[in-house]
């Protein structure tokens, strides 16, 4: 998994590759945390733009219970409407839609 | 119309926040993981997870017979085990090749290829009856079809309806089973349920054998197979051979002390052949109650306001029911014959009874005998299964066009041979599609079939005649449909 800020600093994106399966998704939850974390530590204004969370799934092959947990938990940390989940395929798009997820899909 | 979306998020509005709601909310949050998961797998992946579960079931067989008849205080354990090894052995033998993901047949003469999918998670209502053997089966067929099982256990067998589903995932999981792809409730109560079959999520109801809940279920909104115990009239015909059919009755209605949904509730023989059965019944250790012992039968074992078996009377051998009604009968009796002159209300005898005790009805004659059997159908649940012992094809053809079933076994016993893969070559099931009142969208045993989503693709394969036929034929109203389907039907 890789992310990057975009420009305006407030957009966190991690990108993920591969299969995500139970192995490889239980350290990914930490590094979300440590990564939106360190956001937070970095604010300086009294009100900063919230941070937003993309999730994208451009290269994922198999999708695991834990990583609709991940993006369940990530959805709950930040503030309604900013996370969101990117470059879905048809595949995924459905497993998203069977695990109630779909609400997070990004518009196509 | 609400998206599916839509729904899922307005699960609740209006409901009261219980408890149960957010139990319910969770559970089928997981199942709702799982079943995307589950999608994932190939053919290969689900029969390996199939073939564990069913091995590490089969295993367990005989503990988990002792606990459920423990836990429940009825049915046989030898007995109970022979159910283990029917819904994990001869099931896993019939299912074992099946095709259940992808594309499952493909006929490019017809242009047609089927594609199985999963339907979504599964709720199964699982009755005290035989709780375990319930589980293995339902969860061996939601494994199979990728669906996501979550169980919901009778209060009187909450231990052995935990014990059979933790083994069952437990081998599911070291198999790379999806995480929660089996849920069983803690706990049974009628509100978890009502909000678990709301579910937007949930695909489908399996009651089995749970009268508490069919109005629950069919106002879920949800589809809903019943299961529920049946009335099931088995007909002595004149040309059968009494002695083989006395012998079949007496070892199937006394299968785990009566204790099968599909189990045989009343006999019905003509008067010719009456005498001749009561004497092998008796030589077979079968105890004909004579009327004093009937009124005490009744008295005793019968609830006096819906005329229902007591619950300490179920699933009891016919000498502990004979103590608790407080009658005599010889020593060995393994089954209790009570005669009746008519079935109905109030005569609690005709009923549908859940232990080693049956109706006894003489008729004079074969047409009064196929009545009575039609009666004594519609009362418990309908569109199961009947019985005849005949060898007169013409007689077993009028019986089966007049009663309303889904299955007429025929030589058979009902209860052990409705199962299928043991005394018939019905597929194995242990779910037989029943109601209160006949309706039902499946008339069958429920096995994998049922829990598969096909998808149908249709590639183009035009109809010759229809291509031949010149419209205007069908435009001109002078020509009749015997004249249309002469040019349709013209084969050059």
């Amino acid at each position: 998994m890789n992310s990057k800020y975009d420009e305006s600093g407030h957009t966190l994106t991690f990108f993920f590759t591969g299969s995500l399966d139970t192995l490889h998704c239980r350290p990914l939850e930490g590094a979300i945390q440590n990564a939106m974390d360190a956001h937070l530590a970095k604010k300086t204004s009294p009100l900063p733009k919230p941070l937003q969370v993309v999730f994208d799934v451009k290269d994922v092959t198999f999708l695991c219970s834990f990583f609709f947990r991940i993006c369940l938990s990530t959805a709950k940390k930040t503030r309604k409407g900013n996370f969101r989940i990117t470059n879905a395929s048809p595949v995924t798009t459905q497993l998203l839609k069977i695990a109630g997820m779909d609400m997070f899909i990004a518009a196509i | 119309m609400a998206s599916f979306t839509e729904k899922q998020a307005a699960y609740g509005e209006g409901a009261a926040l219980t408890k149960e709601f957010f139990r319910a909310k969770a559970v089928m949050e997981k199942a709702a993981f799982a079943s995307a998961v589950f999608r994932q797998l190939t053919q290969e992946q689900v029969d390996r997870i199939v073939e564990g579960v069913y091995k590490a079931a089969f295993n367990h067989r005989v503990t988990l017979a002792k606990m459920a008849q423990e836990e429940t205080g009825m049915g046989v354990w030898q007995h109970k085990t022979l159910q283990h090894v029917f819904a994990t052995q001869i099931l896993h033998e019939s299912i074992k090749c099946e095709k259940t993901v992808g594309i499952i047949s493909r006929d490019d003469n017809a242009g047609l290829t089927e594609i199985a999918e999963p339907i979504g998670p599964v709720l199964a209502a699982v009755t005290d009856i035989n709780p375990t053997a319930s589980i293995l089966f339902t969860a061996l067929i939601c494994l199979k079809t990728r669906n996501p099982l979550i169980i919901s256990p009778h209060p009187r067998a909450l231990k052995a309806c935990a014990e059979a589903a933790r083994i069952c995932y437990q081998a599911a999981l070291e198999a790379d089973a999806p995480e929660d792809c089996i849920q069983c409730l803690d706990e049974s109560s009628r509100q978890l349920d009502h909000a678990l079959m709301t579910h937007p999520a949930l695909a489908l109801i399996l009651v089995m054998g749970r009268t508490d809940l069919v109005e629950t279920s069919r106002s879920s909104g949800t589809p809903a197979i019943l299961s529920l115990p049946g009335h099931v009239p088995v007909l002595i015909d004149v040309s059968a051979d009494i002695p083989f059919a006395v012998k079949s009755i007496m070892a199937s209605k006394t299968f785990d002390n009566g204790m099968l949904l599909a189990g045989e509730q009343a006999i019905v023989v003509e008067s010719q052949a009456a005498d001749a059965v009561i004497q092998e019944f008796k030589k077979q250790h079968g105890h004909v109650l004579p009327p004093q012992d009937l009124k005490k039968v009744e008295a005793r074992l019968f609830n006096s306001e819906d005329g229902a078996l007591q619950p300490e009377a179920r699933g009891q051998s016919a000498e502990k029911l004979a103590i608790f009604a407080g009658i005599t009968v010889p020593a060995g009796t393994r089954l209790l014959l009570a005669p009746q002159d008519q079935p109905g209300k109030g005569r609690p005898l005709s009923g549908v009874k859940l232990a080693p005790l049956i109706g006894l009805y003489v008729r004079k004659d074969l047409d009064s005998a196929i009545s009575l059997c039609l009666e004594l159908n519609s009362q418990g649940s309908l569109g199961r299964v009947a019985g005849i012992y005949a060898n007169n094809d013409k007689v077993v053809a009028t019986f089966a066009q007049l009663l309303n079933v889904g299955y007429l076994m025929v030589n058979t016993p009902v209860a052990t041979g409705i199962a299928g893969g043991v005394f018939t070559r019905l597929q194995p099931a242990f779910i037989l599609s029943s109601s209160p009142d006949g309706k039902h969208v499946v008339h069958e045993s429920i096995s994998i079939r049922q829990l598969l989503a096909i998808k149908r693709i249709c590639r183009r394969r035009c109809n010759e005649r229809w291509q031949a036929i010149s419209g205007d034929n069908y435009l001109d109203e002078r020509l009749s449909a015997d004249d249309v389907a002469a040019i349709y039907n013209r084969n050059y």
